[in-house]
């Protein structure tokens, strides 16, 4: 599949294959330079022979196993007796390998003339620990479906935070990039969305997954971990795992844990890497003279008044803009106002430590500007964490996380919009060189600013948001007797973050011209939060045979947030910015102050029980109780239990070779999402105000009854079945998983409209449901390893997840299109009528169009299905046109590595959904602006209707109207698409060569992040750079009916376009 | 290893001990950025109900679909040119949607004061404050479902605080809405103060407006079941205000005119008012208009008038069918003293074709037929509009049949006049004097052009003349203390008395500032009347010269059971469509929809 793919552009590849052979060329050759001279002290050494044999964990001798000089291509196989004979120079390292074994290496000084190995069969992968909630577990004792991910892994994609790196790279974890802003890092969903929501931020809160920070619950900015500290990451993905975070839980889990000492000699690191970011590609708008021909169309298409209305427009030409053609200017502002964007990260760190001590400091910083002028994400972290066994009984550690990071976007996102609508036929400068700071003027836009002055005026435009986070994790573990553990984790929690704003006047951002009209805003926001977990653990394996593990738990949590804002108008002077409301002319107002608190107190019993490695059986309880819901129905119970079956290590396996481990896993578990706000079943009263008579002495504040509280609010809970299949072939040469899941939500809070009589309009209630289920599947192969040290492995993952709404407040309530809910459909879809081509002038001779009764069209116009044949296109004709959710996705990570070289290449797909596409659409509003609009402003050069050009594609202009009819249906596009993510390309100096430099390693590379798409229907029909989105919501709604589509959606909108980005970075350890 | 194990459990114990205590508290909430319920348990949340009510009242009094409602579909007016919700003005149609917003406003306001009385009774107060509180709040239940059974009939009673939601409801019977109405305003008028007292100033609720309502209570109740002794109620309770008006503070103002001075908004004659103010925060004011005040804006003056700095071009004359064509350039623009054109409403002056009215403008021949010593006609319609740009008119000009040119002088010429008589070669004669602006004559008038009301003007706005108007929206005015004794004395039997009640009213408007005293004293002469006077439909005209356009037209009718009757005589564009069962509004589909539980909630007969 993926080859076949990749053929389909290979001119594009191989450009940029060629651009990367090009770099990486530069770089080795740079790097011999370094490693030549320092290489010849070694020459001068003796050369002589060393002998050996190489054997299996049972004594038995292997044959072919490889015999490698490290750093070298020199190497020789055993032969049948498994013995080995090669020729060494001075101290030499010797590799040892075998398909299916740990590859060992072997120091040979002088005077060692032989060295016997003993492999030990690789099962690396199914022996290690992994950390599952509240502890760690074999993998191979694991029931649940558990992913574990590397630090290092994530790491061959340079990306700001943990959620950009895992894009694509495991199954069941679909990460859809929302923004393109520095810092930006997606929309991350565990097997799909559960909860019916209308907001894209309560979706996120209720359907995104729980951070865990080495035990701690993370809320807040994933960019608040640096990724460099990151040691590897788990994701727990059914129910029968994530039961045990109970009320938190449904939307899986994210377990992160960070680098802790090791008992050693003090290693110091250093990884940095500097990239350059560059747009993906830009909107493809029309040039000088095809907005002066779509002008001219749009007058000649005006069907305001047909056939009077005929060649009018109130938006044709200026002379300002006549003159600029005559005179062949056509300025592209995208390529005036995008830049390159630079992106430096630093981290040093320290770690070592003795048997009873451990540490470990890390000191990061991470610089990141965007492609429009002065936007900008900066982190600067600290880290450090001790571990210290106070006796044989006791231990205690520490880790603390301290960041602050600034992050100024001026424009946000929409900066391209306004680029994207602006006049080509403007110069940007003047004749005296200084900005058109006009560049519409005579037109309708004549107050539009030159978005020039996002760079000429930067002092002027500010939004900053500086965040200070200090998270802090505690231990202290005391093992009572033999198996028997009490361990107390402590978390504490703070951040504060601080927003500025400042838009002065005549600048991008604020068409005003007087400073009066400038604006500040200033805001403040604190959270903090503490967690305390008591965990009794009892591990202990009885008769060789019986494996059993006990976890008790008892654990509080309160979250606290609290927040203020203020505005004021009239600074007085652009250098003052938002720092001194005093000085402002007007009288600074108030934005709504938040204040929320939330308590959680929990208990939870698990018991893990194996038999003889073969049988395994898993059962947890959590009762989890909140403070959002009212007394009496606080506490809600999330039970699971799972089974496993190691049926590799059954006797009747033992004659199958091919097959190394095979286990079968079942769970069923309950988990739940935190639906019900803070305060939400107190209910409120909504605050106003009066006055009682003219005289300030009557003014009271007043407050009425408008909601109504249901006290009896709930969790919304998700039930989960999955089954899997781990094994691993061929000596594990072949590993993966097989997953297949089916979960139901029900208590989803809906709104419940109430008789007015009763005095409110609504209420909350527990009351829809939804169902979803798919299946996963993860490969890893070693497809090539060959003696002479070249190896070639796989990592792949496909999977899909189908989501429904199976009940909205009602059993009879089929379909709630206000909010666009349909019970039998994914939790969002496109309900409008479907566009089936342009009516066409040969449609009119046919009489086809006048057979249309409503709404009156003409030739030119977007032709939609009249579904119930009454003659008239309205409301009733609406249909569910598609919906977002992807036929299947997956990702592939290929990995070769040849001697001291390294590369990786990772591509993921998603495939078989729409996109909505605003910018496509137009309603006159905000949100389909750009486009067509009367033919006022400049466009996407798109295939448009004219007398000539009997396209389907897309309408004939019309300046008589700023919303075209059904132009709504143009926003849905095939947003299908397989992409690389990245390509990276290292190199490891030799350890011989690196000897007395005090270095013990240093590994460089060079990388490309999104460097190109393979397959985009969108990209290739010119509708934008990248189908993936960069924002939500957006749809247009057709007129007299609702959106289209739910704004919780993530859209393409005329956002910051995704950006492809090289890299070049070391990691050095000393 | 013991040492541990003794600090380990006492750590535990330690621990174990504070966290249970903590748990329970860990659960606790405790919000701090948002009102609850359990806030009117005090003082300030009780006194703050009571001002979400009044809030919520001038949420509808002074807009536009509410205004519509009291005022459309009557004898008195017709739709202008832009009215919205058609329906309204002539039951073409007419459907639950258009009256949907007050419904919910009156019970979600109904409820918040069922919170105050309950939370009311037990909170920490003076006795006195106690008292003002409990009288405001009884008093405002009762204004609300006095509105809600004469729109709707039976309806919904709730007297206690609802907290629990449920989806069932029912009507109840009218009489015992009216008899809540009742005890309540007989126990809000025994402990109001006589005057607004702090902090319900301005004109809220008082004594005499308690027992005003009060007294209208029962005039209504004895129209519906024709008790007698209703109506001895009624003007027993109305003449008792009279006689005290000194200590109420009330009374008529000499000049009908001086009532709609903004200077006298909170004067002797107002009663009850919904208060607006130019302050952002507590009036809700924004510049331009802005959405922020929301429903809260008092757009009053602007429904009444006609678009006249668009449709009055200069040249405009009678095509042939004898219709004025808006032409030339107008010598008008919009400004604060003319106010801002909506449109919505006009004066019911149709000619009636046919029947016992033939001939007759319901506005000129019946409501305001003297117009000579009656002031009112005059008080109430802007008739003259000066020029407020400069314009030259060339004789030239397309449509100029003067035969000069001439430009006319800003604050001096007078660009538009709408006399009350037919004037002869209008609209560009004066006879057959040149007027150099346009004259437009009753015969000319439509839903395009109609004398303005201009009681309610707002000059105040300057510049910004497209502000809601911040003058109060007057809902009682004192003179319909008589009214409503003229109108229970007559339904007594008592005719003298009803004569004298309407006198009171009638000789007052007789007066004009311009007349000598001895022509006022004629003029009030001339307009007294004797029992034999006083009819059913002469008491129902009196009511349109007094509160022409303000808000109780519909009631007025509906109440007197002249609905049908007086709409069919005068309102030809109701006159088609209005049925018997129009007396009462549909109840909100959305409320029928919504009680899921229980029994079905009924909707009106003939909806």
């Amino acid at each position: 599949m993926k080859l076949l793919l990749m053929r389909q552009s290979e001119k594009k590849t191989q450009t940029m294959l060629r651009l990367l052979s090009m770099i990486l060329a530069f770089s080795v050759s740079a790097a011999l330079t370094v490693i030549v001279p320092t290489n010849s002290l070694y020459a001068q050494t003796q050369k002589r022979t060393v002998k050996g044999h190489v054997s299996n964990e049972k004594g038995e001798a292997i044959n072919g196993a490889s015999v490698l000089i490290k750093g070298t291509a020199t190497g020789v196989n055993t032969d049948a007796k498994g013995d080995y004979s090669i020729a060494v120079v001075g101290n030499s390292v010797l590799v040892i390998s075998y398909v299916g074994y740990d590859a060992q290496e072997i120091r040979i000084t002088a005077g060692m003339s032989s060295a016997d190995v003993k492999l030990r069969l690789n099962d690396k992968e199914l022996d290690q620990v992994i950390v599952i909630g509240y502890g760690t577990q074999r993998k191979k004792d694991v029931t649940g479906s558990v992913v574990s991910i590397k630090g290092e892994t994530l790491r061959e994609v340079p990306s700001p935070n943990l959620i950009a790196q895992l894009k694509g790279r495991t199954a069941g974890v679909d990460i859809v990039s929302n923004s393109a802003t520095p810092g930006g890092s997606g929309q991350i969903r565990i097997r799909g969305n559960r909860t019916i929501t209308s907001s894209s931020g309560s979706s996120d809160a209720l359907d995104g997954p729980l951070l865990v920070v080495d035990g701690i619950p993370f809320g807040g900015s994933i960019n608040d971990i640096a990724p460099d500290d990151v040691s590897s990451m788990e994701i727990l993905k059914d129910a029968s795992a994530t039961a045990i975070y109970g009320a938190r839980g449904a939307g899986g889990v994210i377990l992160i844990s960070t680098k802790r000492g090791r008992t050693g000699k003090a290693v110091l690191s250093y990884d940095a890497f500097h990239g350059i970011s560059s747009v993906l590609g830009k909107y493809n708008v029309m040039n000088g003279a095809d907005y002066s021909q779509f002008k001219t169309d749009a007058a000649n298409y005006n069907r305001s008044n047909w056939p009077t209305s005929a060649g009018t427009s109130s938006y044709l030409l200026t002379q300002a803009e006549k003159d600029a053609l005559a005179a062949g200017v056509s300025t592209d502002w995208q390529d005036l106002i995008y830049q390159n964007g630079f992106t430096t990260s630093h981290q040093i760190g320290l770690s070592g430590g003795s048997d009873g001590t451990q540490y470990g400091l890390s000191g990061g910083y991470y610089n990141e500007t965007g492609i429009i002028p002065n936007q900008r994400f900066e982190r600067y972290s600290l880290r450090s964490t001790i571990d210290h066994r106070v006796s044989k009984y006791v231990k205690i550690g520490l880790n603390t996380i301290n960041t602050l990071s600034y992050s100024n976007t001026p424009g946000g996102g929409g900066v391209p919009s306004g680029l994207m609508r602006l006049t080509p036929l403007a110069s940007p400068y003047n004749t005296d060189g200084t900005v058109n700071i006009n560049p519409a003027i005579g037109s309708i836009d004549a107050a539009t600013v030159s978005p020039l002055t996002l760079i000429t005026k930067n002092a002027s435009i500010l939004a900053r948001n500086r965040r200070l986070r200090s998270f802090n994790s505690l231990y202290g573990e005391v093992q009572i007797m033999d198996g028997l553990k009490y361990r107390l984790n402590v978390g504490l929690d703070y951040s504060q973050s601080n927003g500025n704003g400042y838009n002065g006047p005549l600048t991008y951002t604020n068409s005003a011209t007087v400073q009066s009209s400038s604006n500040a805003s200033v805001s403040n926001t604190e959270s903090w939060s503490y967690n305390i977990q008591h965990i009794v653990s009892y591990n202990k394996v009885f008769n060789q045979k019986h494996r059993l593990d006990l976890t008790g738990l008892f654990e509080v949590t309160k979250d606290h947030s609290q927040s203020s804002g203020f505005n004021v108008t009239g600074v007085p002077a652009d250098y003052i910015q938002s720092s001194n409301f005093g000085l402002a002319s007007g009288q600074p107002t108030v934005s709504a102050g938040s204040f929320s608190e939330s308590g959680l107190v929990s208990y939870m019993g698990r018991a893990n029980y194996g038999y003889d490695n073969r049988y395994l059986l898993t059962a947890t309880v959590r009762v989890d109780g909140s403070s959002n819901l009212s007394p009496g129905y606080q506490y809600f119970t999330y039970p699971a239990f799972a089974v496993g079956w190691n049926i590799a290590n059954e006797k009747f396996m033992k004659s199958v070779n091919f097959v190394s481990t095979l286990k079968l896993r079942g769970g069923w578990g309950i988990s739940g999402n935190r639906n019900v706000g803070a305060y939400a079943t107190l209910g409120a009263l909504t605050a106003s105000t009066y006055n009682f008579g003219q005289s300030t002495s009557g003014n009271q504040l007043a407050y009425t009854v408008t909601s109504l509280a249901n006290k009896s609010l709930t969790w919304q809970s998700t039930s989960q079945t999955n089954i899997g299949v781990d094994f691993g072939l061929l000596k594990n040469r072949i590993t993966g998983s097989v997953e297949v899941y089916k979960q139901q939500t029900k208590d989803i809070l809906l709104s419940v409209n109430l008789p007015a009589s009763n005095g409110a309009g609504s209420t909350l209630k527990n009351l829809g449901k939804t169902e979803g289920s798919g299946i996963e599947v993860n490969l890893s192969s070693l497809n090539i390893q060959t003696r002479t040290g070249f190896t070639w492995s796989t990592d792949l993952n496909f999977y899909f997840n189908r989501e429904k709404i199976t009940q909205l407040t009602t059993e009879a309530e089929k379909e709630n299109k206000g909010n666009g809910w349909f019970v039998g459909q994914p939790l969002s879809v496109i309900y409008d009528v479907r566009k089936i081509g342009i009516w066409q002038l040969s449609d009119s001779a046919k009489g086809l169009l006048a057979a249309q009764t409503s709404p009156l069209q003409y030739p030119g116009q977007i032709r939609a299905q009249d579904l119930n044949g009454d003659g008239k296109i309205d409301a009733n004709d609406r249909q569910v046109l598609g919906n977002f959710q992807p036929q299947w996705e997956g990702g592939i990570t290929n990995r070769f590595s040849y001697k001291g070289f390294d590369m990786s290449i990772v591509i993921f797909a998603r495939m078989g959904m729409k996109v909505l596409v605003p910018y496509l659409t137009a309603d006159g509003g905000a949100q389909g602006y750009p486009f067509y609009n009367q033919g006022r402003v400049n466009q996407l050069r798109t295939d448009y209707w004219t007398r000539t050009n009997a396209t389907d594609a897309f309408p004939a202009p019309d300046a008589g109207t700023d919303r075209l009819l059904f132009g709504s249906t143009l926003g849905y596009q095939d947003g299908s698409f397989i992409k690389c993510r990245s390509i990276n390309l290292g190199y490891e100096i030799p350890a011989s060569v690196l000897k007395k430099t005090g270095i013990s390693s240093f590994h460089f590379y060079v990388n490309v992040t999104n460097p190109f798409i393979i397959y985009a229907p969108f990209v290739r029909d010119g509708f934008g750079p990248d189908p993936e989105g960069n924002g939500y919501g957006g749809s247009v709604a057709a007129a007299g009916s609702d959106a289209g589509v739910p704004s919780r959606q993530i859209s393409v909108n005329a956002n910051n376009p995704s950006q492809r980005q090289f890299t070049i970075g070391v990691n050095v350890k000393f | 290893m013991k040492r541990y194990h003794k600090i380990l459990y006492t750590t535990l114990l330690i621990s174990a001990t504070m966290f249970m205590n903590s748990c329970k508290k860990l659960l606790e909430e405790h919000p701090q950025s948002s009102i609850v319920p359990s806030f009117f348990n005090s003082p300030a949340g009780v006194l703050g109900g009571i001002s979400g009510v009044y809030n919520d009242i001038r949420s509808a009094w002074g807009t536009e679909g509410f205004s519509a409602q009291m005022v459309a579909g009557t004898d008195e007016h017709l739709a202008g040119a832009s009215a919205s919700s058609l329906p309204l003005y002539n039951y073409n149609g007419l459907n639950s949607s258009t009256v949907e917003g007050w419904w919910n406003t009156a019970y979600t306001d109904i409820n918040t004061l069922n919170g105050v009385l309950q939370y009311g009774q037990s909170i920490d107060l003076p006795d006195a404050t106690r008292k003002q509180y409990l009288a405001q709040a009884k008093f405002l239940r009762a204004f609300w479902y006095f509105n809600l059974v004469q729109f709707f009939g039976d309806v919904p009673l709730h007297i206690t605080f609802i907290t629990a939601p449920s989806q069932a409801d029912s009507r109840q019977p009218v009489a015992d809405v009216y008899a809540q109405i009742i005890k309540d305003l007989t126990e809000a008028s025994a402990d109001l103060p006589n005057t607004p007292t702090d902090p319900f100033l301005g004109k809220a609720a008082t004594k005499p407006v308690a027992l005003y309502l009060l007294a209208k209570v029962y005039l209504t109740r004895g129209w519906l079941n024709g008790t007698q002794t209703d109506f001895q109620q009624a003007w027993t309770i109305a003449s008792g205000i009279i006689t005290n008006k000194a200590t109420y503070g009330l009374d008529l103002w000499a000049d009908y005119g001086d009532a709609f001075v903004p200077a006298n908004d909170y004067g002797k004659e107002t009663m009850f008012v919904s208060d607006h103010s130019s302050d952002p925060k507590y009036g809700q004011y924004t510049v331009g208009g802005g959405a922020a005040g929301g429903g809260a804006q008092n757009l009053t003056p602007w429904f009444y008038i006609w678009n006249y700095p668009s449709n009055s071009g200069i040249n405009s004359n009678k095509n042939g069918s004898g219709v004025l064509v808006n032409s030339g350039t107008s010598d008008m623009i919009r400004d604060a003293a003319n106010g801002r054109p909506f449109i919505r409403t006009r004066p019911n002056s149709a000619l009636i074709a046919s029947g016992v009215n033939a001939g007759k403008r319901y506005l000129l021949d019946q409501a305001f037929v003297n117009r000579v010593n009656d002031s009112r006609y005059d008080n109430t319609f802007q008739k003259v509009w000066i020029s407020n740009t400069a314009i030259t008119n060339t004789a030239a000009a397309a449509g100029n049949t003067r035969g000069i040119t001439y430009t006319m002088t800003p604050g001096v010429d007078t660009a538009i006049w709408i006399p009350d008589t037919e004037i002869t070669g209008a609209p560009q004669f004066n006879g057959t004097t040149p007027f150099k602006g346009i004259i437009i004559p009753p015969s000319l008038w439509s839903n395009t052009y109609f004398p303005s009301v201009k009681k309610f003007m707002d000059p105040s706005r300057g510049a910004n003349f497209n502000d809601p108007s911040t003058r109060p929206v007057v809902i009682y005015r004192f003179s319909d203390v008589y009214m409503i004794a003229a109108e229970a004395y007559f339904k007594d039997g008592k005719l003298t008395e009803a004569a004298n009640m309407l006198n009171a009213v009638r000789q007052r408007s007789a007066f004009r500032k311009t007349n000598t005293a001895a022509q006022n004293t004629a003029a009030a002469t001339a307009l007294t009347i004797t029992a034999s006077d006083v009819t059913l439909d002469f008491i129902l005209d009196e009511r349109s010269r007094e509160f022409f356009g303000e808000w109780q037209r519909w009631l007025d009718l509906v109440r007197t059971k002249s609905l049908l009757n007086r709409v069919t005589l005068w309102n030809p564009e109701a006159a088609p469509n209005i049925k018997p069962f129009h007396v009462l509004r549909p109840i909100p589909q959305t409320q029928i929809d919504r009680v899921v539980e229980g029994p079905a909630f009924p909707q009106n007969t003939g909806y």
